[in-house]
């Protein structure tokens, strides 16, 4: 009962997997498994970065309008003949110096994160249409990143792998590491953590920094990049973090609890395609699975 | 008389605590009835399960004779019992008749008729003698002791039969006091039946009957007041007689680590020099308003100054949190809750946190051992009971709160403590524990700067006493000279 208790969202996700195993044929088949997890990664990926800015008790809103912007940017450097590899280090670069921004705003002139972050979504968005004046970004110089998407590594596509790999780098520097120490201390009682002269501007700004680096995975998934592609990911991200459990007013969360939900959400859109269902009954069954997974954990946790 | 309320075997367990072991006694009817015991002793729990917000696990409750089982708040009410929270549990932006009428406000083809709710209300604050209490002034706008009246109104007019206060008088004033005994003593009169929950022996004497004393969850003794003392109480409560010795004063001065010059904050204090040596207590009192607690803070870092300077160890740096913690500062704040816990992280955390960055090993992996043997030491040496270093702080009594709030300093080996009401709110028990505490880090050279109300230990344990008044230091005592008559003349300006 004490597993159950402590893994509600995993023992709900996995009722899910049973049911949909019985009820189709080719939920539980390799080929569907690597897709389902090969669609979840970009999106796991990124709620990293919005557990670590939620854990120190702010929000980040802007994070998919990022990842749109950082992938653009290292597309149109790519067309341009900027080699690859600097060209994705300079997207991941304005990636980061947006969080910076963000966390700058939020720490030094104290305006709330979601608002600020809401501000900066929009200049993104139009800043992102700007560059592109609305074209789409594509050409063969795109293919030099494709293995990003379409590599393989030990037999898997490699961003599963990449998931998998940051994944067990975050759990251990949350767990084990001065900064997760100093995250978690920080959204608990930030005025606590101040008096205990922890440098609480620079931690949250640390993570807005991070959770900005996530989203150059973006534009190799496509082979091209257009000013909206991030625009897809805002719900799915915060829908993610929200669904894992983490603590909207900061301190509390489990990476695990972020990757399930992350899967979890991929396999609600899979499961309804597998069992023909038709898009529009979709949309309302995935609000129903939503609204009922999350009720049920959080009765279980009342029940405690 | 007769057992008006009567507790057969009550049990009840949380995870890693047995907050409650087989308590057994009785409440005559129409008696004022006293709870007392240390923090962690049991009485919060033994509230909650009295008015229905928690289930006993074992024993019976009988309610004039008959067995009484509240399955919530709303049916222990229903059955007489009223229970008054520190917090009150009013509505702050209703009125007074809103107030007192909730939850059976009397209705014509279901609309409030406030007009027929206004006489009763009336009736139930006049038998209070409060009647002064405006009825259509919103509850935000009365004091804590006329918000206090209005809930043993309401409570009155549920027709209660037994009430139960926790800790009615933590924040009133003397005259607020006064009025609400004789209020009890009104209730009294007429077969109202109170539990009256304390911390403060001088006023369970004042007012209660019987007394009943719980330790560890433990039921230890049920006594009329005519047949005990408040030294018999004390050992009762603690499980050993207290002598309540103050450690003796140090004498030995070290070198200068705090100096202050003419430092001013707005509104707060203005002008204020003064050293601090190592190996000394030194005491900075005052009223409430006087600035003592701003004084505090600035001298961490966490109020800015806007003329003056501070000195820490000769340093030339900014003040901040961040470089006063460096520097080798601890501060303890007077709210522990919000300002100095963790309340949701584990003990050992809250131990370890200001030295942290100095158990961290490459890539800035944390040396998990050293950070669980350096918080065991604290929690050995401070002798803090917890379920498991592991358990949240919150979990915690209030003085064993405090002590991991000290603990995070000595683990940070700070050379200075800034402590801001060291011991308010802590049984009697802990506080002469810290007071030990406070004598023996002064002995081995620690700096100690503490602020505080509390006279006695201020004269006792420093040995310079400073008195704030409006803003300014207005007396500068050896501790050997304090008295409690100068202290208290020096801070009212009298």
């Amino acid at each position: 009962m004490d597993f159950v208790g402590e893994n509600g969202l995993i023992v709900i996700f996995m009722l899910w997997c049973v049911f949909l195993s019985l009820a189709t044929d080719s939920f539980l088949t390799q080929r569907n498994i690597l897709t389902v997890l090969q669609q979840s990664a970009i999106v796991s990926i990124v709620a990293i970065g919005e557990m670590l800015v939620l854990l120190t008790g702010a929000m980040d809103v802007s994070l998919a309008a990022i990842l749109g912007v950082s992938g653009l940017v290292a597309a149109s450097l790519m067309i341009n003949n900027v080699p690859p590899l600097l060209a994705v280090a300079v997207g991941v670069g304005a990636g980061g110096a947006i969080g910076l921004v963000n966390g700058l705003i939020v720490t030094k002139s104290k305006i709330n994160s979601i608002i600020a972050t809401l501000g900066m979504l929009s200049i993104l968005g139009g800043l992102a249409l700007i560059i592109t004046q609305g074209q789409t970004i594509y050409g063969p110089a795109l293919d030099s990143i494709g293995f990003l998407s379409s590599g393989v590594m030990a037999g898997v596509r490699a961003p599963i792998v990449v998931m998998f790999m940051l994944y067990a780098l975050f759990s251990s520097v949350l767990s084990r590491t001065l900064f997760g120490a100093q995250l978690y201390a920080v959204g608990s009682n930030e005025k606590a953590a101040w008096l205990s002269g922890l440098r609480v501007d620079r931690i949250r700004i640390a993570a807005f920094v991070l959770a900005g680096v996530g989203g150059v995975m973006q534009v190799a998934r496509q082979g091209s990049a257009t000013a909206i592609m991030g625009d897809e990911f805002l719900f799915p991200i915060l829908t993610t973090v929200i669904l894992a459990g983490v603590s909207l007013s900061g301190g509390k969360g489990r990476l695990l609890n972020v990757l399930i939900a992350a899967i979890f959400l991929v396999t609600i859109t899979n499961g309804m395609v597998l069992l023909g269902m038709s898009v529009n009954a979709q949309r309302v069954a995935s609000g129903v699975i939503l609204i009922a997974a999350l009720s049920l954990d959080r009765l279980r946790q009342r029940g405690r | 008389m007769a057992a008006l309320l009567q507790l057969d075997g009550i049990s009840r367990a949380f995870p890693g605590v047995q907050a409650l072991q087989d308590v057994t006694f009785s409440i005559e009817a129409g008696t004022v009835h006293a709870l007392v015991g240390e923090n962690g002793a049991g009485k919060s729990t033994l509230i909650k399960i009295l008015s229905g917000a928690l289930a006993a696990d074992r024993g019976t409750l009988l309610l004039d004779g008959q067995p009484y089982q509240p399955r919530d708040p709303r049916h222990a009410l229903r059955s007489g019992l009223a229970t008054l929270h520190q917090e009150l549990n009013l509505l702050p932006t209703r009125s007074v008749l809103a107030n007192l009428t909730l939850g059976h406000e009397p209705t014509r083809y279901g609309i409030i008729d406030w007009k027929q709710a206004r006489a009763p209300a009336h009736r139930a604050l006049q038998q209070l003698q409060a009647e002064y209490v405006p009825l259509d002034a919103p509850l935000h706008e009365l004091t804590l002791g006329e918000k206090q009246l209005v809930a043993i109104a309401k409570a009155l007019l549920n027709e209660c039969r037994v009430l139960i206060m926790d800790e009615p008088t933590a924040a009133l004033n003397s005259a607020e006091v006064e009025a609400l005994f004789n209020v009890l003593t009104t209730l009294k009169a007429r077969g109202v039946t109170t539990l009256y929950v304390s911390h403060r022996l001088d006023e369970v004497f004042q007012i209660a009957d019987a007394v009943t004393v719980l330790r560890d969850g433990r039921h230890i003794c049920t006594t009329p007041l005519t047949a005990t003392t408040p030294d018999d109480l004390i050992a009762a409560m603690v499980g050993r007689s207290l002598t309540n010795a103050f450690p003796p004063r140090g004498r030995h001065l070290g070198e200068v680590v705090l100096s202050v010059e003419h430092l001013s904050s707005a509104r707060a204090f203005e002008d204020i020099s003064f050293r601090l040596h190592a190996g000394e207590v030194l005491a900075v009192t005052g009223l409430a308003g006087s600035g003592k607690t701003e004084l505090g803070q600035a001298l961490f870092g966490a109020r800015p100054i806007d003329r003056g300077q501070v000195r820490w160890f000769d340093r030339r740096e900014s003040l901040t949190p961040v470089h006063a913690v460096a520097a080798g500062v601890g501060y303890v704040p007077e709210d522990r809750q919000t300002d100095s816990l963790l309340l949701d992280v584990a003990v050992q955390r809250n131990i370890t946190l200001a030295v942290l960055p100095r158990l961290t090993r490459r890539l800035g992996f944390l040396d998990r051992s050293g950070e669980r043997q350096t918080a065991h030491r604290q929690a050995e040496a401070l002798q803090i009971k917890a379920p498991s270093l592991a358990s949240p702080v919150r979990v915690l009594s209030g003085g064993n709160q405090q002590k991991t709030a000290l603990a995070k300093w000595l683990a940070a080996g700070a050379r200075v403590l800034i402590l801001l009401e060291p011991t308010q709110g802590i049984d009697v028990g802990v506080k002469f524990e810290i007071y030990d505490l406070i004598a023996q880090l002064a002995r081995s050279g620690t700096a100690i700067l503490l602020i505080s109300s509390e006279l006695p230990e201020v004269i006792e344990l420093a040995q310079r006493v400073l008195v704030m008044r409006s803003g300014r230091i207005v007396a500068d005592l050896p501790g050997e000279q304090a008295e409690v008559a100068t202290l208290l003349r020096a801070a009212a300006g009298v």
